[in-house]
Parts: structure tokens; C-alpha cells; sequence
């Protein structure tokens, strides 16, 4: 592992028993992420890319094999310390928003900034982050009263609300039509430029791949090959 | 199969834990309903049986004596059936206890039977040994509580103090009696003590022997045929009887042993219905929540179902059948339960009380009442939910995000009011989030606050009535009543033996109040101006001097209020003494109500005697010479009973311990009730926000905060019902109060503030420990599925 590295996954497997068969989701993967890298993880249904996802955000275990994120081992950690791994060390964005509908768009990024603070400041804040977003004037709806790609991007917010080195992105765009899935995109591009956010984006889509600095392709639970791209495309180029 | 029939008991099994929960507190409620009707009905039934086949009387007159050929007079009256004329006494009766040596002697009743042949009124019913046969002059029958109390057998010896003299008698059986299923020696005793109570009965002109009474008789019982007017016959014997000193006419109802099973049998019929429905309730609340939530989390399947297809009719009847299959299941387990259930309570309950005769049947309009009750519970409970999943298109119903489609998107009045923290914001919007989800279960938690204050509210009053009755009105320790008025020279002989720190004499003569319409047999009591051994409890500023010195009559609250009567009204009492008018002086607040006071001063006056007549003592004593006190006076001639307030409360206590089980049962219920609600709502809250939840881990919320989050909505649900529940409780309480009142007995439901504060505390616990299975269901969700799949 470099020391420029952020994630480094070590021969990672992930067995999934269903019933009398078990499905072999990872099957030996590899994989370094660099610090302020933009990512993303292509791969047909079943490829394990989400699985991958998945694993390095601490929100499942591998069956073998090492993780280490930032200097730390991930696998093996208690489900406190992979509470505290995923509140500091990563912002997750998931493809149906999953906002806490009782909260609005400025609470539910609250929420997140409540974790690791405490006092006065956090409703600012929240705006702050809504701000970055584009979101400001909508900080007091809740989501049953935004659009998707709005609810997207409070998401967005949300992930960011405590400064997250990663932010992993489960089909951001999913959910979303093409002039709404851009802008999402566009708010994932500028905080991995402007904030250094390393960013790992998994899309079945390739249409959106030209955006990242790499695409790494997976089949069958392992990487296949990983695409190089010098100059990433701007994220109005994208069309799909 | 039909596919909708298939689909139903699929999703049965898919939320198996919660179904079968549902079908146990259908079963429950169809078990208790079928058990404690039926269980009611038979014991109605046995007494019935009893009084049939042993002849109760259907009216009894007690009078100071009277010739035997007198019953030869009331049998012509029209209407009569049959009359037995009896000699009862009252007298002591010393026991031995298990290592022989003598106990302080007890109160016992002799009934002169015919010495060759059964009564033909208010016969008895021979358990063990026989009936007296020709010649056995000292044989005696015991009375089979008394007997079975006493481990007493046919051949054993009895020794009763009869003039002064013991007298030993040998039981030739052991016989049950209608006048004594509940062993009481008098209507104002209200609670039996089998204790220091005994009933005997012995051949009438051996009785009539000891007592130097032969060819007399006190007590004629009377059968009136089916067709006769019960009130013409009773006052043309009474018009008979009078100038024999009528000084008691007991009409069955009134009898003092009927009358306390009627009593327990109508407090048992209140709870035979109220239980259930109360169960049946919590049934249908938790249908209405298990199956609004299933609507909502299958709402694109609704969709979907409505697409291909399916009528909106079809669509309603698929989710009443859910509740039909639960309430059919339970109905029928409930049934299966309770029919032998019934038959068990029946059984033991006529055991513990020990009727002779026990009638059990089968109801089979029972079972069927409890299937109509428990579908009636269950599918009206269904009927919202279900049309529920009719609102909305087919499209809309396929777009629907369940967790989110609840949320209106409002702030509530509380946070416009009251700015508050998010930890704060967020458990009270999730309560807030589906109004009737929440009300209908904050409405379960009520019912159990007044299940909790109606039962401790109850044994808080026995407490009070324990405090209230034998320490603050009945202050003597000892108390004796002879057959005749007393000279004053036996008040200084009862304050020269030791251990006598105080005597006070008193007269007792049953009498009959006639106000307002109203005809009551209550005990006339008169007491020295002077006396402090009965706390009256007059309103502030009324002293007993001064109120039994007016020469006024002195009721209680409690028969004030039954007849409608006040203070200063003129009122009419038939006495030994003949006709008495007085006038009403102030209430006393005591519970019992059978009673009427005068002062001794008064009652020598209209009896025109040259000094106070008094028939009875109350005595203050030292503790460690009761018994020798309580025998000597039992020697005194014409000492008819002897009464000891320790006994009488020890004997009371011992009776509550069945009580305090029954109210430990339904304190458990209430709170197992609260605990079965708001975990079946926060388990269906779990599940519809799972995806919720998910990311709260994911975003790398602790368990902990979690955990308090879910214990917050519990707590905040708990101060909804806080207010409401201690108040209902404490109405329905009050209301349960009154349906014990009975003419003898004005019960004052008192609950402790002590009380209030465990029902909340009790609710409260239960309802967080309610809170833990959803929040081990959090810790165990799957985060990588839970947030990517729509619930």
C-alpha cells in the first residue's frame, strides 16, 4: 500500500449463504483507493460492486481478507468502533436518499453533525452544508415535500456534515432523471475537487464512468480491469 | 386455494411472532368470557339448588319467644307452605386447641332441629355421620365450616358454656346448611368468621332443656307457595307474631348468608363481563395496528393487486380475512380453554365456600357468544385498516415509499409552543407520525392505568377500611352482648377483674326504619352521652356529646343517602320497645350501614325504665388477659356472644389473602396489557422504518442512541397517558366502588397518592422494557439490505 492510499482492500471475499447454495459475492478482491481519488466501481448485476461499497463503508464484514482505510484496520472492528469508524471516516449516499422523513432538510443534516458535536452552532452549520448544495431555501421542507434530486442532495449534505475523508455513493443517480442526476453528480465532482473528498461511486451506468479519474470494472466478485482516465469529463458532457 | 385466501395465510406466517400473539389475546378473551359466564351461571344454579332441596326459608321472624303452637297458626295463613319453628341460641363455646389445652372460648349458634325428622323449612343436608336418631339427646350436628375449620369429626365432643355451666355434647354428624354457605352470625357482620363462629344444630327439646326454655321458640322460618303475595303473607305474620316481641322479619334476600353470596355473585357477574371485553379490546386495538401497518408496507402489492385486476371489494376482503382467520382462531382455542376453565373455577370456588350442592353445565350459547364477540372484535378493528388500502390509485400505491408517505410534513403544536432539541424533536414527530396508530395505543396504556387503580384503588380501600373502621370508629377491644338488659352492678364486677382498664355499656335492639317509602332492618344502638369507645365521624364542629345529647338519631351517610333522608328529618322506628318516632341528628361517615344510634339517656326514657337499659358492654383491656376476659365473660348468665376486634381483624385478613392474589393477577395483567401494546406497535413501528434505521447506524449512530431514541418515543407516549389514565383510573374506580355497596356496607374507594405514583412508575417500566425488542430488532438489522430495500 502506498502512502498516498486512503482504502486498501487485501484479497476480500464476501459469501453469502442462501439456503443450500452460497453465493460467492466477492471472490478474492483487491483494490487501492487513493487519497482524493474519484472513483468508480462498473460492473454488471451481481458483479459484487456494491457488496464492495458496502464492505468499506462498515456496513457489512467481509467473509476474509484485510481492509484498512486511512491507516486503520477495519475488518474486525466491534460494532462500536464501526459505529465510530463510519460517524468520522465516511459519508455514504444511497441510491433511494433514505432521509428520516419526521426531519427536515436542515434537520436531517443536523442529525449527522449531532453525532460528532454539540451546541448552538449546528443549525448554521446545517445551512452551510444546504448552501453547498444549493439547498438553502429549502432547509425548513421535509422530504415528503422535495423533489428527488433534491432529496438527493441533501443526502449529499448530509454525507458531507462531518467532513468525511470518503464518500461512497451506492447509483446516486438511480433514482433520478438525467438533468437531476447531473447536478448530483456535479455536487459530488465539486466536493472531491474543491473539499479533496475521495470518492468512491459505484453505477451500473457507463455513461457516467468518463467522469471518474478510474474506472475499475468488476465481474464476478473480482476486478477485471481498471480504465485510467488522464482527463476526467466534465459533468455536462455526461449524457445518458 | 384462492390466491388472495393463499396470499393471506402467507403473510399470517411471514409475521408468524405476531399473529399468534393476536390469536392469544383473542384466545384469552374468548377463554375468560366462556369461563367466567359460565363459571357465574352454575354457581347461581348451585346456590339455587341448594336452597331448593334444603327448603330455604322464603321469609324468617325472630321474636323473644313464643309458644311452639304458633306455628300451627302461621301454617293457616294463606300462603304459607310450610313453617319450622326453631329455638336459636347464641352462646360461647370453648375449643381446645391442637395440644388440648383450652383457647379462648368462640361464639355458637344453636338451631333446634326436630329431634326424628327433617325440617321442613331451611333444612340440612348431612355431609358425614347422620341425622340425630330416636333417643340420642345430646347428640349435636355440626355446621361443615365450622367442622372442616376445626378438624372436627363425627364423635368428637363440643363444650359449650350454656347459663353459666359447660356442657359437653357429642357431634353425631356433620351436616351443610342454606342459612350458612357463607358463615356470618348476623346481616350488620358482614364478613364471616368461621373462626370464632360456629353453627350447630341440635334436637329442639334438648336445646329447649339446657336452656330452661322448654315448649319456646325465638324463630319461625316460612315457605310461601309459589303463587301467594309474598308481601301479604309476610304482614299478616307479622300481625301475628307481634305480640310475641317481632323483633326481626329477614326476607331471603336479606338473609345474611344469601345475601353476601348475591353480593360476591354480582361483583363476579361485573368482572365475568368486564374482564373480557376489557381483553377483547386490547385485541382489536392491536388488529387495528398489526393490520394498518401491513396495508401500508404492502401498499405497491395493493397497487399491483389493483392493476392485474382485483376489485377494490376483493382487495377489502383480503385484509378482513387476516383478522377473520385470527379472530376464528382464537374464538375457537378460546373456546376449547374455556369451557374447562369454567368448570375448574366452579368447582373450587363452590369448594373454598363449601356449597353442598354443585350444578355444572355445558352453554353452548356461551361458545357461540364468544366467537360473535371475539369476530366482532377483530374485524371491526379491521374494517379501517382495510379500507384503507383502497385510497390511493394503483400507480400511486406502486410509487409509495411507506415511511415517508406518513409523514405529513408539518411541525406540531408542541415545537411551535416549546423550541426543543432535535433528540427531542425526533421521538415526538415518530409518535406524532401516525396519529392513530399512537392514540389507539395510548388508549390500550389508559385501559391499563384503570385496570392498575381499580384493582390497588380497591385494596387501598380495604387498607382504609381496616384503619377507618377498627381503630378510628371501633375503639373498644372486647365486646359482650347478653340476651337481656344488664344490671348497672355488672359494670363495676366486669371493672374489678384484671386487665379491665375500661368498660362502657351499651343496648342493642334490632329495629325497623320506615322513611320515605323505604322499610330497613338495621341494629338501634344506644350509648352513653360519655362514651368514647365509638368514633363517630360527625362533620367538623359536631362533637358525639353533643349530637347523641339531643336526643336525636344518629344514621350514617351511607343510609341517609339510600333512603333520602337529612339531617332534622322525622323518621319512624318499629322497636322491642314498640313505635318510635325521632328526629335525624348529623350524619356519621362510617361505612357500615345498618345501624342507628341513640343515646342510653333516650332509649331508658321511652322505655319509661328507672335506669339506663343496656344489654352489651364495650370493653378496653389489656392484651395479654383477653382470653381470660373473653371466658369470664362468657360465664356471666345470659352472655350470648363475645367478640374480640383482634379476631374479628385477623379472621378479616385472612380472608383478603384471597383478595390480594386477585389483585396481584390483575396488576400483572395490566401491566403484561401495556407491555403486549406498545410492543406490538413499536415492533410494526421497527419494521416499517427499518430503512430509517439503517441509516441512522450507517451514518454511524451508536446503539445507544438508538436505544434512547426508541425508549423516548415509549416515555413521551407515557406522558400523553399520564394525565388521563390516573383520572380515568380513578372514575372507573369510584364506579367499581359503588357496585360493592350494599345495604349493610358503604365501600369508599380511597386510593393513596403512594398508589398513583406506582401505577405511573409500573406503566412507565413496562413500557421501556416494551421499548427493548424493538431495539435489539435495530441492533440486528442488516445495514447493507435495510438500506436499499423499500419496507
Amino acid at each position: 500500500m502506498s502512502a498516498q492510499s486512503l482504502i486498501n482492500l487485501q484479497d476480500i471475499r464476501k459469501d453469502y449463504p442462501m439456503g443450500e447454495v452460497t453465493v460467492h459475492a466477492l471472490s478474492g478482491l483487491d483494490l487501492n483507493v487513493a487519497r482524493g481519488e474519484f472513483i468508480v466501481l462498473l460492473g454488471p448485476s451481481g458483479s459484487g460492486k456494491t457488496t464492495t461499497l458496502n464492505l468499506i463503508g462498515g456496513l457489512d464484514r467481509p467473509t476474509s481478507g484485510r481492509l484498512v482505510v486511512d491507516g486503520n484496520e477495519v475488518t474486525g472492528l466491534n460494532e462500536t468502533r464501526l459505529a465510530e469508524y463510519r460517524r468520522r471516516s465516511v459519508g455514504f449516499i444511497f441510491q433511494f436518499f433514505n432521509l428520516i422523513p419526521t426531519l427536515t432538510a436542515a434537520e436531517n443534516v443536523e442529525f449527522a453533525l449531532a453525532l460528532t458535536q454539540h451546541g448552538k452552532t449546528l443549525r448554521r452549520q446545517s445551512l452551510d452544508f444546504l448552501a453547498q448544495v444549493g439547498l438553502q431555501d429549502r432547509a425548513d421542507h421535509f422530504p415528503s415535500q422535495l423533489s428527488g434530486g433534491e432529496q438527493q442532495r441533501v443526502a449529499i449534505a448530509r454525507a458531507l456534515a462531518n467532513h468525511p475523508p470518503l464518500l461512497l455513493c451506492d447509483e446516486p443517480t438511480g433514482n433520478l432523471d438525467s438533468d437531476t442526476g447531473r447536478q448530483v453528480l456535479q455536487s459530488l465532482r465539486n466536493m472531491n475537487t474543491n473539499e479533496g473528498a475521495t470518492v468512491v461511486l459505484v453505477t451500473h451506468n457507463t455513461s457516467i464512468a468518463p467522469m471518474a479519474g478510474r474506472v475499475v470494472h468488476l465481474r464476478n466478485g473480482a476486478v477485471d480491469k481498471i480504465d485510467v482516465n488522464p482527463a476526467p469529463a466534465p459533468v455536462a458532457e455526461l449524457a445518458w | 386455494m384462492n390466491m388472495l385466501l393463499l396470499k393471506t395465510m402467507r403473510d399470517l406466517r411471514a409475521s408468524l411472532a405476531q399473529s399468534a400473539a393476536l390469536v392469544v389475546i383473542v384466545m384469552l378473551g374468548v377463554a375468560s368470557f366462556v369461563a367466567s359466564v359460565a363459571s357465574f351461571r352454575d354457581l347461581g344454579t348451585s346456590y339455587q339448588r341448594t336452597y331448593d332441596q334444603l327448603h330455604l326459608a322464603d321469609v324468617t321472624f325472630s321474636v323473644q319467644a313464643a309458644p311452639e303452637s304458633v306455628a300451627d297458626d302461621l301454617r293457616r295463613l294463606n300462603g304459607v307452605q310450610a313453617v319450622s319453628a326453631r329455638l336459636v341460641v347464641d352462646t360461647g363455646l370453648e375449643m381446645a386447641d391442637s395440644g388440648g389445652d383450652t383457647q379462648e372460648p368462640i361464639r355458637a349458634r344453636f338451631i333446634g332441629l326436630p329431634a326424628a325428622e327433617h325440617p321442613s323449612v331451611d333444612d340440612v343436608l348431612v355431609l358425614e355421620g347422620g341425622y340425630f336418631s330416636a333417643g340420642q339427646s345430646d347428640a349435636v350436628l355440626m355446621e361443615s365450616h365450622f367442622a372442616e375449620y376445626y378438624h372436627l369429626a363425627p364423635g368428637d365432643t363440643i363444650t359449650p358454656i350454656i347459663n353459666g355451666q359447660r356442657v359437653s355434647l357429642q357431634a353425631c354428624g356433620i351436616a351443610a346448611s342454606p342459612e350458612y354457605l357463607v358463615v356470618s352470625p348476623s346481616k350488620q357482620e358482614i364478613f364471616p368468621s368461621v373462626r370464632s363462629f360456629g353453627v350447630f344444630f341440635i334436637p329442639q327439646p334438648e336445646l329447649q332443656r339446657l336452656f330452661g326454655l322448654e315448649g319456646t321458640v325465638n324463630n319461625f322460618a316460612v315457605l310461601v307457595k309459589p303463587e301467594a303475595d309474598t308481601d301479604a303473607v309476610v304482614n299478616a305474620a307479622r300481625e301475628l307474631l307481634t305480640p310475641y316481641g317481632l323483633s326481626e322479619t329477614t326476607l331471603q334476600k336479606d338473609q345474611p348468608s344469601n345475601a353476601a353470596l348475591n353480593a360476591d355473585l354480582e361483583g363476579f357477574r361485573e368482572l365475568a363481563y368486564l374482564m373480557p371485553l376489557v381483553i377483547l379490546l386490547v385485541a382489536a386495538v392491536s388488529v387495528y395496528v398489526m393490520l394498518g401497518r401491513q396495508v401500508r408496507a404492502q401498499s405497491p402489492q395493493i397497487g399491483l393487486m389493483k392493476a392485474i385486476g382485483y376489485t377494490d371489494t376483493a382487495v377489502l376482503w383480503h385484509y378482513l380475512l387476516y383478522a377473520l382467520v385470527i379472530g376464528v382462531l382464537g374464538a375457537g382455542l378460546g373456546a376449547l380453554l374455556g369451557l374447562p376453565l369454567g368448570y375448574a373455577i366452579t368447582k373450587s370456588y363452590a369448594l373454598e365456600l363449601g356449597i353442598p350442592i354443585v350444578a355444572a353445565r355445558f352453554y353452548p350459547e356461551l361458545l357461540v357468544e364468544g366467537v360473535v364477540l371475539s369476530l366482532l372484535a377483530t374485524m371491526l378493528a379491521a374494517v379501517g385498516p382495510a379500507r384503507g388500502a383502497l385510497r390511493q390509485s394503483p400507480a400511486q400505491a406502486m410509487r409509495l415509499d411507506p415511511a415517508v408517505a406518513q409523514v405529513k410534513g408539518r411541525v406540531s403544536a408542541f415545537e411551535r409552543i416549546l423550541p426543543m432539541p432535535l433528540w427531542l424533536r425526533l421521538p415526538l414527530r415518530n409518535v406524532l407520525r401516525v396519529p392513530r396508530r399512537s392514540l389507539t395505543t395510548a388508549m390500550g396504556i389508559v385501559f391499563a392505568y384503570i385496570l392498575f387503580l381499580m384493582v390497588w384503588g380497591l385494596t387501598d380501600s380495604m387498607n382504609y377500611f381496616f384503619q377507618n373502621n377498627y381503630k378510628e370508629v371501633e375503639r373498644w377491644d372486647v365486646t359482650a352482648v347478653f340476651d337481656a338488659p344488664q344490671l348497672p352492678d355488672l359494670l363495676d364486677e366486669i371493672r374489678g377483674w384484671a386487665g379491665v382498664k375500661k368498660v362502657e355499656p351499651l343496648a342493642q335492639l334490632p329495629a325497623t326504619l320506615k322513611a320515605n317509602g323505604h322499610t330497613e332492618d338495621i341494629l338501634l344502638t344506644a350509648l352513653g352521652t360519655d362514651q368514647t369507645l365509638h368514633g363517630f365521624q360527625f362533620p367538623r364542629g359536631t362533637s358525639a356529646a353533643d349530637a347523641l345529647g339531643s336526643g336525636r338519631l344518629i344514621l350514617t351517610n351511607g343510609l341517609l343517602g339510600k333512603i333520602g333522608l337529612q339531617e332534622g328529618d322525622r323518621v319512624s322506628l318499629d322497636t322491642p320497645l314498640g313505635p318510635q318516632d325521632f328526629t335525624l341528628g348529623p350524619p356519621s361517615d362510617e361505612m357500615m350501614n345498618s345501624v342507628a344510634f341513640v343515646s342510653l339517656t333516650e332509649l331508658q326514657k321511652r322505655a319509661g325504665a328507672p335506669a339506663p337499659l343496656f344489654n352489651a358492654v364495650y370493653l378496653i383491656v389489656d392484651d395479654s388477659q383477653a382470653g381470660q376476659i373473653k371466658l369470664d365473660l362468657y360465664h356471666l348468665p345470659g352472655a350470648v356472644s363475645v367478640q374480640r376486634k383482634a379476631d374479628m381483624v385477623a379472621d378479616l385478613q385472612s380472608y383478603m389473602v384471597l383478595f390480594y392474589a386477585f389483585t396481584a393477577v390483575m396488576l400483572a395483567f395490566a401491566l403484561l396489557m401495556s407491555f403486549a401494546l406498545l410492543f406490538n406497535a413499536m415492533t410494526v413501528g421497527v419494521l416499517e422504518r427499518r430503512r430509517e434505521f439503517a441509516t441512522m447506524r450507517s451514518l454511524g449512530t451508536g446503539r445507544r442512541w438508538i436505544a434512547l431514541l426508541l425508549s423516548g418515543e415509549s416515555l413521551i407516549l407515557w406522558l400523553f397517558t399520564l394525565a388521563p389514565g390516573l383520572l380515568l383510573g380513578y372514575g372507573m374506580a369510584l364506579g367499581m366502588g359503588a357496585a360493592f355497596n350494599t345495604d349493610l356496607f358503604t365501600f369508599k374507594i380511597i386510593i393513596a397518592p403512594a398508589t398513583y405514583v406506582a401505577a405511573a412508575l409500573g406503566i412507565m417500566v413496562t413500557m421501556l422494557l416494551a421499548a427493548l425488542p424493538a431495539v435489539s430488532q435495530v441492533n440486528r438489522l442488516n445495514l447493507a439490505e435495510a438500506t436499499k430495500v423499500l419496507t
